[in-house]
């Protein structure tokens, strides 16, 4: 976590509802580090208790936990009319969870084993999430102006012309500046690609967009985060 | 395991149930012929009395009571009709001829039982006809009906022999039978008790005669070979684990031990974390796709299956790759028919594209062209990906999709071996077949999906 994702975001108050005690001290001690509040419970029954107890912004449930499971956990949750975000942690060998997990309600899901830095990077994006209801028709970042209706891009006025996936994936960066994004939810949210390559396309891709953004030796726009992903500055 | 005893074997229970219904069908079929048999000889009785009595009557009306009396005189002298008996009764059962009286005054047929006498021993049942003359007297014609009684008799003695005769077969047949049944259902126990003990190659017995058990025990064998061969590959898997995953495993180690042992700046110690956690991610990758194959060979995914336009799917994964391609200095042509649909998963449809492509960018030198097509006839959707490359010896061709498989000259890319074994296991899932030819120079790879196939899927 740099310095300046956690200026960046208010505290926040994040429940953990998971079982296994080195993932929940883990991931509680990141979120804590990260300037977020963080509780947890151990079981599905605690957790839907916590929940239901106290206000929090985020929920991050385990999909296998004793007693109640994560996906029933949800259910309830979202029957009783709770609309907090939800991030499911699933076990890699389960390629159906993912599917089952949003139509149970959840907002998104991370595969486990994880790096903190995709969880940290979800958990801000899903926590941004509910600023963006408002539809937005221009996205403005630094010098940047991105016309999502007529899918035209200027950078200090001059029409950049990008390929249709360029587009998205300038966007989905744009649309979370400020933010890490993840190798992982880029694959997912530009290609709608749910498995690993092993090329690494996501990087070609910000390659020539790059390029394509900066031509003419203007500063870059897209950084890169070491062993997390890329960023967008946030109006400078 | 305990077995059954014969008793309460199914074969020995339906014997039993048929030789019940059997019984009770012979049974009604003994009284039918038993009623039936009465009938008939009782009927001929009375024909015969009634002609007799008919002629006696005439005798009457020509020449009156004395020319009946020298009638049944004459013919109980001559013994013309010796098994017939007569006798003319007044109103007071007095005899006026012949030589029987017991039977009453009244028109019609009547029966009297006649207890022991001197010639015959033994009560005998006796028909009478009975006519009423003019002037109140009345003529009996008097005939025993004891052959009946001994027809009767002779038909049930010979129905209760058979009815024993019946029972005795029927038990002993069922007796022999489920002990045949049992010896084989034994048999077929031990079988499966040998495969339990750990046996796996033990299959169980058929014999010749093709029998329910044979076919059954056909059946049960096959899927004793599916789980065999499962086995297998399950044991496949671990060894493919044991082998592929222990070697970057024990690098990780050496290099972290090595860390370990030499002092090094907080930068170096740095790097080196950075790289032992991709070498983690690499094995955890490699871990997650032998799952994933797995879950797909297990077939689960198929309950999902959907309507997908796999035009759309190739196109966005063809996009998606372009920029790789080129950077690599290498083209790629398409030739991908529009709204070609296909009943399948999206999401496995896509990662087969992918890893076609992948690797036919991966595993050829620079400035190779790949074509990719992408065309349906309506009876076979036909995905193709052909390069100009080195392509693949035919000794290979097929060893290419086993797991951890990997080509001599691409042992130096990057790779699990799993690409193509993923690929093999989403065609295999979606009912398609998978051809590696030579595309004079290179490789072609040619998936075909059968259209009418895939939707009974």
């Amino acid at each position: 976590m740099g310095t300046p994702s956690r200026l960046s975001f208010t505290t926040m108050k994040i429940l953990i509802i998971e079982d296994d005690k080195e993932t929940r001290d883990y991931v509680t001690a990141g979120l804590k580090e990260a300037g977020h509040t963080a509780d947890s419970a151990r079981d599905g029954y605690e957790g839907l208790l916590l929940a239901k107890e106290v206000k929090h912004d985020l929920l991050i449930v385990d999909r296998m936990l004793p007693g109640l499971d994560g996906l029933n956990l949800v259910k309830t949750l979202r029957s009783a009319g709770c609309t907090v975000p939800v991030l499911f942690l699933t076990t890699m060998c389960g390629i159906d969870d993912r599917v089952e997990g949003l139509n149970a309600g959840a907002d998104d899901y991370l595969v486990k084993p994880f790096a903190f830095s995709e969880l940290s990077a979800r958990v801000n994006a899903l926590l941004r999430r509910p600023r963006e209801t408002v539809e937005q028709k221009i996205l403005l970042v630094s010098g940047l102006e991105i016309d999502l209706m007529k899918r035209v891009v200027r950078r200090n006025g001059q029409l950049i012309d990008l390929q249709p996936t360029e587009f998205r994936l300038l966007e989905y960066l744009v649309r979370h500046a400020g933010q890490v994004v993840t190798r992982t939810m880029l694959l997912e949210n530009v290609w709608d690609f749910h498995f690993d390559p092993k090329t690494n396309i996501v990087e070609t891709h910000i390659s020539r967009l790059r390029s394509k953004l900066n031509a003419g030796n203007k500063p870059d726009l897209i950084q890169t985060v070491r062993g997390s992903g890329y960023r967008v500055h946030e109006a400078a | 395991m305990k077995l059954p005893s014969i008793t309460g074997t199914i074969s020995f229970k339906l014997s039993a149930l048929y030789l019940l219904l059997f019984l009770c069908s012979f049974l009604s079929i003994g009284i039918a012929v038993y009623l039936l048999t009465n009938h008939t000889l009782e009927q001929q009785l009375k024909n015969s009395i009634e002609t007799e009595a008919v002629r006696l009557k005439s005798e009457f009306d020509s020449g009156g009571i004395a020319e009946l009396k020298d009638e049944i005189d004459e013919v109980d002298e001559r013994r013309l009709h010796p098994l017939f008996e007569y006798g003319v009764i007044d109103q007071n059962s007095r005899l006026q001829a012949g030589n029987f009286y017991n039977f009453q005054p009244s028109e019609g047929w009547q029966t009297v039982m006649r207890t022991s006498t001197a010639d015959k021993p033994g009560k005998e049942l006796l028909y009478i006809r009975v006519m009423a003359l003019p002037n109140a007297i009345w003529l009996g014609v008097i005939h025993s009906g004891d052959y009946i009684q001994n027809a009767g008799k002779a038909i049930i003695q010979a129905f209760l022999w058979g009815f024993v005769l019946v029972i005795l077969l029927g038990a002993g047949g069922g007796l022999y039978l489920s002990r045949a049944f049992l010896r084989k259902i034994d048999s077929i126990t031990q079988s499966a008790q040998a495969i339990i003990a750990g046996d796996l190659k033990h299959r169980l017995p058929v014999s010749t005669n093709r029998d329910e058990l044979d076919n059954l025990a056909l059946v049960l064998n096959q899927m004793l070979d599916k789980i065999g061969s499962l086995i297998e590959n399950i044991q496949q898997v671990s060894n493919d684990i044991a082998h592929d995953l222990r070697t970057p495993v024990s690098h990780l180690k050496f290099r972290l031990e090595d860390a370990l042992t030499r002092n090094l700046s907080a930068e170096q110690y740095t790097e080196r974390i950075a790289f032992a956690i991709e070498e983690v991610d690499t094995i955890l990758g490699t871990f997650s796709a032998m799952l994933r194959i797995s879950q797909i060979e297990s077939g689960s995914r198929r309950s999902g299956f959907k309507t997908v336009n796999l035009s759309d799917i190739v196109v966005s994964v063809i996009d998606a790759l372009t920029p790789v391609a080129e950077e690599q200095g290498k083209t790629i042509h398409a030739d991908i028919d529009p709204d070609v649909t296909l009943t399948g998963d999206k999401e496995l449809l896509t990662q087969l594209a992918f890893n076609l492509l992948d690797n036919a960018i991966l595993h050829t030198p620079i400035n190779t062209q790949i074509a990719v097509s992408l065309s349906s006839t309506g009876i076979q959707t036909e995905l193709t990906v052909a390069d100009n490359g080195p392509g693949i010896a035919e000794a290979y061709r097929q060893k290419v999709f086993q797991r951890f498989y990997r080509l001599e000259q691409s042992r130096t890319t990057p790779g699990n071996g799993l690409g193509l074994s993923i690929v093999a296991a989403i065609a295999d899932l979606h009912g398609g077949t998978l051809v590696l030819s030579d595309n004079n120079p290179g490789l072609k790879v040619v998936l075909t999906f059968c259209n009418k196939q895939s939707d009974t899927l």
